[in-house]
């Protein structure tokens, strides 16, 4: 749908040129969402943000200032200065380094739980979509009771449970529990934008030509799926790093001797009112981060469908 | 109407009781019951607890016990407070809690409808971008941060606000705000998006040309329409408000049941866990009826026999 309509309007804008000057070059839908991208400025900063966060989160091993575990107990609690950029915790441990190792489980975690997310959800919901009538119909009301329940109380109790596990196990159980709270928009989006696709006429048209379902599914619907689909998990990244920021918090995310932004932040709390940076600067990471990613999503929205740009 | 809101009701029934089922066993799965944090016990005496509190009934027996009790409203006595059953607990909780998220949406619609709309009503300008850019800050620091920050500022340095606890207004106005000031910023996004939809329309610009009132054109027109968006998104919001609750209220040391909610899992303190998911699930799936019919009634294009 996008597509053709892309072409459609390169071809006008060629036809209304007229002939003194060239053909406008045709374009694709992929080619003018990344022009429409590359011109919102919001975006395009919390792009950079986001892929230099992601390449220190990369690179941490080599460049982290001191090791995750060293500690310095003389150097205990000390508030930013030239050797510890940005202070130290009760342990002495160097606080930059360890929200550096922090950032790579939280933005693990953000990205392995949308992955789990994406796939359960695109699953069913292009298989109802695809399916329509009464299974499309049984499916979608499923959903739609589950949506208003609380899920962070099962994935609670689900980390309960399994406080036994070794620390290094238990994020598993984050990716798959996590992942497990989001689908159901994602699998939302995804019935919607394929009992849209169906209903075009390409589809149609492929059909009849003799194509079969596979190859419809394959070269049809998914491309066309996939901007929403994209544009959705780059929403989703930070609102799982927010939840297991909170999980974290409450003891029950990731544990010693795993740190991520939320166990970070939980333990500078404990001495908020002496050495505030403690908690300041893992929220603050975390802050930047998820500001970073909601502002490439909404800006792949604007660009993937333009139509939508002011009704957010 | 009668019978969408009956139809609704029915409904509800049996997710709530997947919904108990499930945590049940969960709660029952964990390993370490309810009395093997104490120091240990000699093999009678606990031989005898559990049979007083019917641990030593085969699983289904208790599953069955535990759904006649609740048939009849009772939701067994607390493991870990041997003196007080759930349903006092839960009394003696809920209404804080019920108070602060109350408060929280509140806040949250008071600041973010405004905020939308004067977006909206003056897109792309300078107000626009700016309130914009402050909500998805709102939308992306996490709410304990928020908190943190404002004791902080307002209870450690300052010295305005209190630190922690629940009752006066200086104890309550930095959980509030920090439970609420997620949501204001998504609230404040739709109603931008409502709203700007909104004031295209053709009938609104007759409105203008009528030389109508501003003032009259976005509350008697614009609004109801407008902020169709912002009622879709309570029951959403409703339940990570509560969600988020329990968070705000560890923190502050408020004396809710999302506190407990969470002590009585780790505890596992099986009743008052399954009575705190009982309570949550059942006034979460009532508040989201309780939207549907509100949209219902603002939006004509919608009739739910």
């Amino acid at each position: 749908m996008m597509a053709s309509m892309a072409e459609d309007k390169s071809k006008q804008q060629g036809a209304e040129t007229g002939s003194e000057k060239q053909l406008v070059k045709g374009t694709s839908l992929w080619k003018d969402a990344w022009r429409r991208l590359l011109k919102n400025r919001m975006s395009v900063a919390g792009g950079i943000i986001v892929i230099f966060i992601a390449i220190v989160a990369i690179l941490t091993p080599w460049i982290a200032p001191y090791g995750f575990e060293d500690t310095h107990l003389a150097d205990g609690n000390l508030a930013p200065c030239a050797r510890y950029w940005l202070g130290t915790d009760h342990l002495g441990r160097d606080l930059l380094t360890r929200i550096m190792y922090g950032g790579r489980i939280s933005l693990m975690v953000g990205f392995v739980a949308t992955l789990v997310s994406i796939i359960i959800g695109v699953t069913y919901g292009a298989f109802a979509g695809f399916r329509g009538g009464k299974t499309d119909n049984a499916m979608m009301r499923i959903v739609d009771v589950l949506y208003g329940l609380p899920y962070m109380f099962l994935v609670i109790l689900l980390m309960v449970i399994f406080q036994g596990v070794p620390a290094d196990k238990k994020i598993y159980l984050l990716f798959i529990g996590l992942g497990c709270v989001q689908w159901l928009t994602m699998s939302r989006i995804t019935r919607g934008q394929t009992l849209s696709i169906k209903a075009k006429e390409y589809i149609m048209a492929a059909r009849t030509s003799g194509a079969g379902s596979a190859r419809i599914i394959f070269k049809h619907v998914i491309p066309n799926l996939l901007g929403p689909i994209i544009v959705y998990a780059t929403l989703t990244v930070p609102s799982i790093m927010l939840e297991e920021a909170f999980l974290s918090f409450l003891g029950l995310g990731v544990q010693a001797p795993m740190a991520s932004w939320g166990s970070l932040a939980s333990d500078g709390r404990q001495s908020l009112d002496v050495y505030p940076w403690q908690l300041i600067f893992p929220g603050l990471a975390l802050a930047i981060t998820l500001f970073s990613l909601n502002f490439i999503g909404d800006g792949l929205r604007d660009a993937l469908d333009p139509q939508m740009k002011d009704q957010k | 109407m009668t019978r969408y809101i009956i139809r609704r009701l029915l409904g509800a029934f049996p997710v709530l009781l997947v919904i108990i089922t499930i945590t049940f066993f969960m709660m029952r799965l964990a390993p370490g019951g309810p009395f093997s944090r104490d120091r240990a016990l000699p093999e009678e005496v606990r031989a005898s607890i559990e049979a007083r509190y019917h641990l030593d009934d085969p699983l289904w027996k208790q599953y069955f016990n535990y759904m006649k009790d609740l048939a009849h409203g009772d939701l067994g006595p607390s493991f870990k407070y041997k003196d007080r059953s759930v349903n006092e607990i839960i009394a003696a909780g809920l209404p804080v809690t019920l108070k602060l998220g109350a408060m929280a949406l509140l806040f949250a619609l008071v600041i973010g409808i405004p905020a939308g709309c004067i977006a909206a009503l003056r897109q792309n300008s300078a107000i626009d971008y700016a309130s914009m850019a402050v909500s998805m800050i709102g939308v992306s620091v996490p709410n304990f941060v928020v908190l943190s920050v404002l004791i902080y500022i307002f209870g450690i340095k300052l010295k305005v606000l209190s630190v922690s606890g629940w009752g006066t207004w200086q104890q309550m106005v930095n959980p509030v705000i920090a439970l609420g000031l997620m949501y204001s910023a998504y609230i404040a996004r739709l109603s931008r998006a409502g709203m700007l939809e909104v004031v295209r329309q053709d009938y609104i610009r007759t409105a203008r040309a009528k030389g109508l009132y501003e003032w009259l054109i976005i509350t008697r027109h614009s609004l109801k329409a407008g902020l169709l968006p912002v009622v879709s998104f309570l029951g959403p919001a409703g339940a990570a408000i509560i969600t988020g609750s329990l968070v705000i209220e560890t923190i502050s040391g408020i004396p809710g049941i999302g506190r407990e909610f969470v002590q009585s899992a780790l505890n596992r303190d099986y009743t008052l866990t399954m009575g705190t998911v009982v309570l949550y699930s059942t006034f979460l799936i009532v508040f989201n009826i309780i939207v549907d019919i509100l949209y219902a009634f603002l939006d004509p294009r919608i009739s739910y026999e």
